[in-house]
Protein backbone atom coordinates (compact mmCIF):
# COMPACT_ATOMS: atom_id res chain seq x y z
CA UNK A 1 0.00 0.00 0.00
CA UNK A 2 1.62 3.52 -0.94
CA UNK A 3 0.68 6.88 0.44
CA UNK A 4 -1.82 7.66 -2.58
CA UNK A 5 -3.65 3.99 -1.78
CA UNK A 6 -3.78 5.55 2.17
CA UNK A 7 -5.01 8.49 0.75
CA UNK A 8 -7.88 7.35 -0.80
CA UNK A 9 -8.84 5.09 1.96
CA UNK A 10 -8.61 7.57 4.04
CA UNK A 11 -11.15 9.73 2.04
CA UNK A 12 -13.00 7.11 2.09
CA UNK A 13 -13.39 6.91 5.63
CA UNK A 14 -14.44 11.00 5.79
CA UNK A 15 -16.32 10.50 3.07
CA UNK A 16 -18.69 8.21 5.37
CA UNK A 17 -17.65 9.78 8.28
CA UNK A 18 -19.12 13.13 7.00
CA UNK A 19 -22.58 11.51 6.36
CA UNK A 20 -22.54 9.41 9.05
CA UNK A 21 -22.08 12.87 10.92
CA UNK A 22 -24.86 14.71 8.86
CA UNK A 23 -27.66 12.17 9.73
CA UNK A 24 -26.75 11.84 12.98
CA UNK A 25 -27.56 15.58 13.89
CA UNK A 26 -30.64 16.86 15.32
CA UNK A 27 -31.13 19.38 13.00
CA UNK A 28 -30.59 19.10 9.36
CA UNK A 29 -28.86 22.72 8.70
CA UNK A 30 -25.76 24.94 8.05
CA UNK A 31 -24.12 24.13 11.35
CA UNK A 32 -24.81 20.26 10.58
CA UNK A 33 -23.22 20.91 7.15
CA UNK A 34 -20.41 22.51 8.48
CA UNK A 35 -19.34 19.40 10.75
CA UNK A 36 -20.32 17.11 7.99
CA UNK A 37 -17.60 18.89 5.94
CA UNK A 38 -15.29 19.32 8.46
CA UNK A 39 -15.54 15.26 9.21
CA UNK A 40 -14.23 14.71 5.81
CA UNK A 41 -10.36 16.16 5.79
CA UNK A 42 -10.35 15.83 9.48
CA UNK A 43 -12.13 12.59 11.48
CA UNK A 44 -9.62 11.38 13.44
CA UNK A 45 -9.81 14.45 15.27
CA UNK A 46 -13.29 16.08 14.65
CA UNK A 47 -15.31 13.07 14.97
CA UNK A 48 -14.04 11.82 18.46
CA UNK A 49 -14.38 15.65 19.84
CA UNK A 50 -17.94 15.88 18.24
CA UNK A 51 -19.19 12.61 19.19
CA UNK A 52 -17.66 13.13 22.72
CA UNK A 53 -19.66 16.66 22.78
CA UNK A 54 -23.06 15.04 21.83
CA UNK A 55 -23.09 12.48 23.75
CA UNK A 56 -22.27 14.59 27.11
CA UNK A 57 -25.37 16.78 25.69
CA UNK A 58 -27.86 13.53 26.08
CA UNK A 59 -26.70 12.60 29.22
CA UNK A 60 -26.92 16.37 30.51
CA UNK A 61 -30.66 16.38 29.07
CA UNK A 62 -31.40 12.95 30.40
CA UNK A 63 -30.07 13.67 33.64
CA UNK A 64 -31.99 16.91 33.97
CA UNK A 65 -34.71 14.87 34.84
CA UNK A 66 -33.42 12.33 36.79
CA UNK A 67 -31.88 15.23 38.85
CA UNK A 68 -35.28 16.68 39.13
CA UNK A 69 -36.77 13.84 40.11
CA UNK A 70 -34.14 13.48 42.96
CA UNK A 71 -34.79 16.68 44.27
CA UNK A 72 -38.74 15.80 44.30
CA UNK A 73 -37.72 12.47 46.27
CA UNK A 74 -34.91 15.13 48.33
CA UNK A 75 -37.60 17.36 49.34
CA UNK A 76 -40.31 14.68 50.47
CA UNK A 77 -37.16 12.76 52.91
CA UNK A 78 -36.86 15.93 54.21
CA UNK A 79 -40.18 16.49 55.52
CA UNK A 80 -41.07 12.98 56.12
CA UNK A 81 -42.42 11.78 59.55
CA UNK A 82 -42.34 15.83 60.35
CA UNK A 83 -45.14 17.88 60.98
CA UNK A 84 -44.18 19.49 57.86
CA UNK A 85 -45.21 15.98 55.71
CA UNK A 86 -48.61 17.64 54.71
CA UNK A 87 -46.52 19.72 52.70
CA UNK A 88 -45.21 16.97 50.15
CA UNK A 89 -46.99 13.71 51.42
CA UNK A 90 -46.24 10.58 49.37
CA UNK A 91 -49.00 10.52 47.04
CA UNK A 92 -48.41 13.46 46.03
CA UNK A 93 -44.82 13.30 44.95
CA UNK A 94 -45.84 10.08 43.11
CA UNK A 95 -48.39 12.28 40.84
CA UNK A 96 -45.70 15.16 40.58
CA UNK A 97 -43.20 12.02 39.72
CA UNK A 98 -45.52 10.86 37.26
CA UNK A 99 -46.61 14.18 35.35
CA UNK A 100 -43.10 14.92 35.46
CA UNK A 101 -42.13 11.41 33.27
CA UNK A 102 -45.10 12.48 31.21
CA UNK A 103 -44.02 15.57 30.30
CA UNK A 104 -40.67 15.01 29.45
CA UNK A 105 -41.37 11.78 27.50
CA UNK A 106 -43.65 14.01 25.73
CA UNK A 107 -40.86 16.72 25.04
CA UNK A 108 -38.38 13.92 23.93
CA UNK A 109 -40.82 12.46 21.38
CA UNK A 110 -41.93 16.01 20.43
CA UNK A 111 -38.00 17.19 20.08
CA UNK A 112 -37.24 13.70 18.06
CA UNK A 113 -39.97 14.63 15.78
CA UNK A 114 -39.11 18.10 15.13
CA UNK A 115 -35.88 16.72 13.97
CA UNK A 116 -36.90 14.93 11.02
CA UNK A 117 -36.84 16.19 7.55
CA UNK A 118 -40.69 16.67 6.91
CA UNK A 119 -40.66 19.20 10.03
CA UNK A 120 -37.67 21.11 9.20
CA UNK A 121 -39.01 24.94 9.11
CA UNK A 122 -36.76 26.22 6.95
CA UNK A 123 -38.01 23.72 4.12
CA UNK A 124 -41.29 24.38 4.83
CA UNK A 125 -40.77 28.14 4.34
CA UNK A 126 -39.17 27.74 1.35
CA UNK A 127 -41.74 25.58 -0.28
CA UNK A 128 -43.96 27.76 0.48
CA UNK A 129 -42.28 30.41 -1.49
CA UNK A 130 -41.30 28.40 -4.14
CA UNK A 131 -45.02 27.40 -4.70
CA UNK A 132 -45.80 31.07 -4.26
CA UNK A 133 -42.95 32.16 -7.00
CA UNK A 134 -44.51 29.72 -9.72
CA UNK A 135 -47.86 30.98 -8.87
CA UNK A 136 -49.45 27.43 -8.01
CA UNK A 137 -52.98 26.29 -7.34
CA UNK A 138 -54.92 28.13 -4.86
CA UNK A 139 -55.34 24.60 -2.87
CA UNK A 140 -51.48 23.14 -3.58
CA UNK A 141 -50.72 26.53 -2.13
CA UNK A 142 -52.84 26.65 1.07
CA UNK A 143 -51.65 22.76 1.99
CA UNK A 144 -48.49 24.01 1.97
CA UNK A 145 -48.94 27.15 4.31
CA UNK A 146 -51.13 25.10 6.45
CA UNK A 147 -48.17 22.47 6.95
CA UNK A 148 -45.81 25.42 7.13
CA UNK A 149 -48.59 26.68 9.85
CA UNK A 150 -48.36 23.32 11.79
CA UNK A 151 -44.65 23.00 11.65
CA UNK A 152 -44.70 26.74 13.27
CA UNK A 153 -46.85 25.34 15.97
CA UNK A 154 -44.79 22.36 16.75
CA UNK A 155 -42.10 24.31 17.45
CA UNK A 156 -43.55 27.09 19.56
CA UNK A 157 -45.26 23.66 21.41
CA UNK A 158 -41.60 22.04 21.74
CA UNK A 159 -40.26 25.86 23.21
CA UNK A 160 -43.19 25.87 25.87
CA UNK A 161 -42.88 22.64 26.89
CA UNK A 162 -38.76 23.02 27.19
CA UNK A 163 -39.53 26.38 28.99
CA UNK A 164 -42.14 24.76 31.41
CA UNK A 165 -39.59 21.18 32.63
CA UNK A 166 -37.09 24.08 33.30
CA UNK A 167 -38.86 25.95 35.44
CA UNK A 168 -40.50 23.41 36.82
CA UNK A 169 -37.22 22.09 37.77
CA UNK A 170 -35.84 24.89 39.32
CA UNK A 171 -38.72 25.56 40.96
CA UNK A 172 -38.57 21.70 42.87
CA UNK A 173 -34.88 22.53 43.54
CA UNK A 174 -36.09 25.75 45.16
CA UNK A 175 -38.64 23.49 47.05
CA UNK A 176 -36.11 20.77 48.59
CA UNK A 177 -33.59 23.53 49.91
CA UNK A 178 -36.60 25.07 51.69
CA UNK A 179 -37.96 22.18 53.08
CA UNK A 180 -34.86 21.04 54.25
CA UNK A 181 -34.26 24.49 55.80
CA UNK A 182 -37.39 24.73 56.91
CA UNK A 183 -36.76 21.11 58.97
CA UNK A 184 -33.50 21.77 60.44
CA UNK A 185 -33.70 26.07 61.20
CA UNK A 186 -37.82 25.26 62.56
CA UNK A 187 -39.00 28.01 60.67
CA UNK A 188 -42.57 28.77 59.53
CA UNK A 189 -43.49 26.51 56.03
CA UNK A 190 -44.68 29.82 54.80
CA UNK A 191 -42.70 29.96 51.91
CA UNK A 192 -42.49 26.08 51.27
CA UNK A 193 -45.73 26.51 51.38
CA UNK A 194 -45.86 29.13 47.98
CA UNK A 195 -43.86 26.69 46.39
CA UNK A 196 -45.62 23.81 46.63
CA UNK A 197 -48.60 25.73 45.35
CA UNK A 198 -46.48 27.12 42.63
CA UNK A 199 -45.50 23.46 41.42
CA UNK A 200 -48.63 21.94 41.39
CA UNK A 201 -50.10 25.13 38.88
CA UNK A 202 -47.01 24.22 36.41
CA UNK A 203 -47.45 20.64 36.76
CA UNK A 204 -51.54 21.61 36.00
CA UNK A 205 -49.83 24.01 32.82
CA UNK A 206 -48.00 21.11 31.78
CA UNK A 207 -50.77 18.64 31.97
CA UNK A 208 -52.73 21.57 29.85
CA UNK A 209 -50.21 21.99 27.19
CA UNK A 210 -49.88 17.96 26.83
CA UNK A 211 -53.60 17.71 26.54
CA UNK A 212 -54.49 21.13 24.48
CA UNK A 213 -55.60 20.60 20.94
CA UNK A 214 -53.11 21.46 18.59
CA UNK A 215 -55.38 23.55 16.11
CA UNK A 216 -56.35 26.86 17.89
CA UNK A 217 -58.93 29.02 17.38
CA UNK A 218 -57.58 31.14 14.72
CA UNK A 219 -56.19 28.10 12.51
CA UNK A 220 -59.45 26.28 12.55
CA UNK A 221 -61.62 27.64 9.08
CA UNK A 222 -57.83 27.07 7.52
CA UNK A 223 -57.78 23.69 9.19
CA UNK A 224 -61.46 22.63 8.15
CA UNK A 225 -60.37 23.85 4.72
CA UNK A 226 -57.88 21.42 4.48
CA UNK A 227 -59.63 18.50 5.42
CA UNK A 228 -62.70 19.64 3.00
CA UNK A 229 -60.33 19.65 -0.18
CA UNK A 230 -58.76 16.57 0.52
CA UNK A 231 -62.09 15.13 1.13
CA UNK A 232 -63.27 16.55 -2.24
CA UNK A 233 -63.23 13.47 -4.92
CA UNK A 234 -60.65 15.28 -7.18
CA UNK A 235 -58.46 16.44 -4.70
CA UNK A 236 -56.51 13.47 -6.24
CA UNK B 1 -21.28 28.85 19.20
CA UNK B 2 -19.86 31.62 17.30
CA UNK B 3 -19.56 33.86 20.39
CA UNK B 4 -18.15 30.73 22.19
CA UNK B 5 -15.48 30.18 19.46
CA UNK B 6 -14.31 33.46 19.93
CA UNK B 7 -14.09 33.77 23.57
CA UNK B 8 -11.90 30.83 23.16
CA UNK B 9 -9.45 32.27 20.79
CA UNK B 10 -8.77 35.15 23.33
CA UNK B 11 -8.27 32.47 26.00
CA UNK B 12 -5.61 30.79 23.37
CA UNK B 13 -4.38 34.12 23.52
CA UNK B 14 -4.31 35.03 26.71
CA UNK B 15 -4.70 32.05 29.20
CA UNK B 16 -3.48 28.96 28.13
CA UNK B 17 -3.66 27.51 32.06
CA UNK B 18 -7.86 28.17 31.13
CA UNK B 19 -7.36 25.99 27.67
CA UNK B 20 -5.26 23.24 29.64
CA UNK B 21 -7.83 23.18 32.29
CA UNK B 22 -10.88 22.91 30.09
CA UNK B 23 -9.11 20.64 28.04
CA UNK B 24 -8.53 18.42 31.04
CA UNK B 25 -12.32 18.85 31.88
CA UNK B 26 -13.71 17.37 28.77
CA UNK B 27 -17.27 19.17 28.65
CA UNK B 28 -18.42 20.54 25.65
CA UNK B 29 -14.94 20.99 23.41
CA UNK B 30 -16.58 22.06 19.91
CA UNK B 31 -15.82 25.74 20.84
CA UNK B 32 -11.78 25.04 21.68
CA UNK B 33 -11.26 22.65 18.36
CA UNK B 34 -12.97 25.20 16.08
CA UNK B 35 -10.71 28.07 17.63
CA UNK B 36 -8.10 25.92 17.40
CA UNK B 37 -8.41 25.01 13.97
CA UNK B 38 -8.73 28.70 13.14
CA UNK B 39 -5.64 29.63 14.85
CA UNK B 40 -3.52 27.19 13.82
CA UNK B 41 -4.78 27.93 9.68
CA UNK B 42 -4.49 31.38 10.16
CA UNK B 43 -1.28 31.39 11.93
CA UNK B 44 0.69 28.86 9.89
CA UNK B 45 -1.02 30.04 6.73
CA UNK B 46 0.53 34.18 7.24
CA UNK B 47 3.75 32.48 8.24
CA UNK B 48 3.89 30.04 5.36
CA UNK B 49 3.32 33.20 3.28
CA UNK B 50 5.69 35.02 4.52
CA UNK B 51 8.84 32.31 4.62
CA UNK B 52 8.05 32.68 0.94
CA UNK B 53 8.39 36.38 0.74
CA UNK B 54 12.32 35.83 -0.52
CA UNK B 55 10.82 33.80 -3.93
CA UNK B 56 7.20 35.88 -4.01
CA UNK B 57 4.94 34.87 -6.79
CA UNK B 58 2.92 31.57 -6.54
CA UNK B 59 5.09 30.42 -4.01
CA UNK B 60 3.37 32.78 -1.76
CA UNK B 61 0.19 30.70 -2.49
CA UNK B 62 1.73 27.55 -1.92
CA UNK B 63 3.29 27.86 1.40
CA UNK B 64 0.31 29.54 2.42
CA UNK B 65 -1.37 26.63 2.06
CA UNK B 66 0.82 23.93 2.47
CA UNK B 67 2.58 24.62 6.02
CA UNK B 68 -1.13 25.04 7.82
CA UNK B 69 -1.69 21.37 5.87
CA UNK B 70 1.73 20.06 6.91
CA UNK B 71 0.37 20.94 10.95
CA UNK B 72 -2.44 19.14 10.43
CA UNK B 73 -1.32 16.12 8.86
CA UNK B 74 1.32 16.53 11.98
CA UNK B 75 -1.47 16.61 14.06
CA UNK B 76 -3.38 13.95 12.99
CA UNK B 77 -0.67 11.46 13.15
CA UNK B 78 0.42 12.44 16.51
CA UNK B 79 -2.40 12.46 18.65
CA UNK B 80 -2.96 8.88 19.36
CA UNK B 81 0.82 8.33 20.16
CA UNK B 82 0.47 11.41 22.72
CA UNK B 83 -2.46 9.61 23.76
CA UNK B 84 -1.25 6.38 24.45
CA UNK B 85 2.90 8.15 25.83
CA UNK B 86 0.10 9.29 28.37
CA UNK B 87 -1.83 6.46 29.05
CA UNK B 88 1.05 4.46 29.21
CA UNK B 89 2.70 7.05 32.00
CA UNK B 90 -0.11 6.81 33.96
CA UNK B 91 -1.65 10.00 33.25
CA UNK B 92 -4.37 9.47 31.09
CA UNK B 93 -6.65 11.90 29.64
CA UNK B 94 -10.41 11.23 27.56
CA UNK B 95 -8.93 10.95 24.13
CA UNK B 96 -11.60 14.00 22.63
CA UNK B 97 -9.46 15.83 25.69
CA UNK B 98 -6.21 14.68 23.98
CA UNK B 99 -7.03 16.13 20.73
CA UNK B 100 -8.77 19.27 21.84
CA UNK B 101 -5.01 19.75 24.02
CA UNK B 102 -3.22 18.65 21.19
CA UNK B 103 -4.53 21.29 18.87
CA UNK B 104 -4.97 23.70 21.27
CA UNK B 105 -1.24 23.65 21.47
CA UNK B 106 -1.07 23.56 17.96
CA UNK B 107 -2.71 26.42 17.56
CA UNK B 108 -1.10 28.43 20.14
CA UNK B 109 2.32 27.38 18.15
CA UNK B 110 0.95 29.10 15.10
CA UNK B 111 -0.42 32.09 17.16
CA UNK B 112 3.46 32.41 18.41
CA UNK B 113 4.56 31.87 14.53
CA UNK B 114 2.31 34.87 13.27
CA UNK B 115 4.27 37.08 15.88
CA UNK B 116 7.40 35.82 14.55
CA UNK B 117 6.16 36.57 10.64
CA UNK B 118 7.42 40.09 10.93
CA UNK B 119 11.25 39.38 12.14
CA UNK B 120 11.09 36.64 9.31
CA UNK B 121 10.01 39.05 6.55
CA UNK B 122 12.63 41.51 7.96
CA UNK B 123 15.49 39.43 7.56
CA UNK B 124 14.36 38.48 3.81
CA UNK B 125 13.57 42.15 3.48
CA UNK B 126 17.36 42.60 4.22
CA UNK B 127 18.88 40.34 2.13
CA UNK B 128 18.84 36.92 4.26
CA UNK B 129 19.67 34.49 1.87
CA UNK B 130 18.60 30.40 1.42
CA UNK B 131 20.27 28.70 3.75
CA UNK B 132 20.46 30.89 6.80
CA UNK B 133 17.14 31.42 6.17
CA UNK B 134 15.83 27.78 6.48
CA UNK B 135 17.89 27.94 10.19
CA UNK B 136 15.30 31.10 10.42
CA UNK B 137 12.65 29.47 10.00
CA UNK B 138 13.80 26.45 11.88
CA UNK B 139 14.77 28.23 14.94
CA UNK B 140 11.06 30.06 14.38
CA UNK B 141 9.39 26.52 14.10
CA UNK B 142 11.47 25.40 17.62
CA UNK B 143 9.89 28.62 19.61
CA UNK B 144 6.69 28.02 18.22
CA UNK B 145 6.57 24.21 19.21
CA UNK B 146 8.15 25.53 22.81
CA UNK B 147 5.37 27.42 23.31
CA UNK B 148 3.14 24.48 22.30
CA UNK B 149 4.51 22.03 24.42
CA UNK B 150 4.24 24.63 27.75
CA UNK B 151 0.50 24.23 26.81
CA UNK B 152 0.22 20.48 26.53
CA UNK B 153 2.73 20.53 29.61
CA UNK B 154 -0.05 22.42 31.90
CA UNK B 155 -2.49 20.18 30.45
CA UNK B 156 -0.81 16.49 31.49
CA UNK B 157 0.62 18.27 34.23
CA UNK B 158 3.74 20.27 35.72
CA UNK B 159 5.57 17.35 37.40
CA UNK B 160 8.23 15.13 36.30
CA UNK B 161 5.86 12.63 35.07
CA UNK B 162 4.39 15.93 33.08
CA UNK B 163 7.82 16.49 31.91
CA UNK B 164 8.61 12.45 31.13
CA UNK B 165 5.46 12.28 28.80
CA UNK B 166 6.21 16.32 27.02
CA UNK B 167 9.70 14.76 26.34
CA UNK B 168 8.96 11.44 24.93
CA UNK B 169 5.35 13.87 23.40
CA UNK B 170 8.20 16.16 21.82
CA UNK B 171 10.30 13.64 19.99
CA UNK B 172 7.56 12.08 18.58
CA UNK B 173 6.33 15.20 17.60
CA UNK B 174 9.92 16.68 15.82
CA UNK B 175 10.38 14.05 14.04
CA UNK B 176 6.86 13.35 12.67
CA UNK B 177 6.27 17.02 11.86
CA UNK B 178 9.57 17.77 10.14
CA UNK B 179 9.14 14.19 8.11
CA UNK B 180 5.97 16.20 6.94
CA UNK B 181 7.01 19.25 6.36
CA UNK B 182 10.20 18.02 4.83
CA UNK B 183 7.46 16.18 2.63
CA UNK B 184 5.45 18.57 1.65
CA UNK B 185 8.51 21.39 0.68
CA UNK B 186 9.36 23.28 -0.51
CA UNK B 187 8.17 26.43 1.66
CA UNK B 188 10.99 28.84 0.52
CA UNK B 189 12.01 28.14 -2.76
CA UNK B 190 15.36 27.87 -3.86
CA UNK B 191 16.35 31.06 -5.33
CA UNK B 192 17.81 28.73 -8.63
CA UNK B 193 15.17 26.95 -9.34
CA UNK B 194 13.74 28.23 -12.62
CA UNK B 195 10.15 27.93 -11.86
CA UNK B 196 7.98 26.80 -8.19
CA UNK B 197 6.53 23.38 -7.99
CA UNK B 198 3.47 22.72 -5.54
CA UNK B 199 5.90 19.68 -4.13
CA UNK B 200 9.39 18.70 -4.65
CA UNK B 201 10.62 15.17 -5.87
CA UNK B 202 10.77 12.86 -3.03
CA UNK B 203 14.47 12.84 -1.86
CA UNK B 204 16.56 12.14 1.46
CA UNK B 205 14.87 13.29 4.73
CA UNK B 206 13.96 16.05 7.25
CA UNK B 207 17.03 14.71 9.26
CA UNK B 208 19.55 14.78 6.67
CA UNK B 209 18.69 18.21 4.94
CA UNK B 210 18.81 20.34 8.62
CA UNK B 211 22.48 18.52 8.77
CA UNK B 212 22.89 20.05 5.34
CA UNK B 213 21.73 23.36 6.03
CA UNK B 214 23.68 23.93 8.75
CA UNK B 215 26.91 22.81 7.06
CA UNK B 216 25.74 25.19 4.14
CA UNK B 217 24.92 28.28 5.93
CA UNK B 218 28.96 27.73 7.53
CA UNK B 219 30.05 27.86 4.07
CA UNK B 220 30.70 23.84 3.80
CA UNK B 221 29.22 21.98 0.63
CA UNK B 222 28.87 18.56 0.45
CA UNK B 223 29.63 17.20 -3.50
CA UNK B 224 26.94 14.38 -3.77
CA UNK B 225 25.54 12.55 -6.74
CA UNK B 226 21.93 13.03 -7.12
CA UNK B 227 19.07 13.09 -10.11
CA UNK B 228 18.12 16.83 -10.74
CA UNK B 229 14.53 15.66 -11.46
CA UNK B 230 12.91 18.95 -12.23
CA UNK B 231 15.17 19.21 -15.32
CA UNK B 232 15.61 15.29 -16.15
CA UNK B 233 19.31 15.10 -15.95
CA UNK B 234 21.54 13.12 -14.12
CA UNK B 235 24.92 14.48 -12.47
CA UNK B 236 26.76 15.90 -9.89
CA UNK B 237 26.05 18.83 -8.13
CA UNK B 238 26.87 20.50 -4.84
CA UNK B 239 24.39 20.10 -2.82
CA UNK B 240 22.74 23.28 -0.84
CA UNK B 241 24.39 25.81 -2.89
CA UNK B 242 22.83 28.56 -4.52
CA UNK B 243 24.53 28.21 -7.84
CA UNK B 244 22.18 27.22 -10.51
CA UNK B 245 22.09 23.53 -10.67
Amino acid sequence: MNLTDLAVLYGVAGALGGVVVYRTQPRRDFRALGAALLSAPLWPLWLPVLFASQRLERDVQSSAATETEAALLEGHEAVRNTPLEPLLPRLAVDRLLRELRRATERYAELTHLLSKKGFDRGAAEERVARLEHRAASPRTLASARLHLENVLRLHSLAARDRRALEELSELIAALRTQLVFARYSGSSPGEASDIVTEVWARVEMLGTSSDGPLFELDSAPLAGAFVLEQARPDSG
Amino acid sequence: MNSQVFSVFDELLRSPRAIAERSRAGGDLRPLFLASLGALVLGAGVFGATLATSRGGLQLLYSGLKLPLSMLATMLLVVPAFHAIAAGLGRPLSFSGMIALTLAAAGRGALVLVALSPLVWLSFDRGLTYHPGVLLAAACYALAGLAALDLVLRGVGFDARGFAIVSLFGAVLFATGGQTAWMLRPFLGRPSAPSVPFLRPRESSFWDALQQSSLSSLGVYRVTRSLSEGEGRPGPRLEGSNEPH
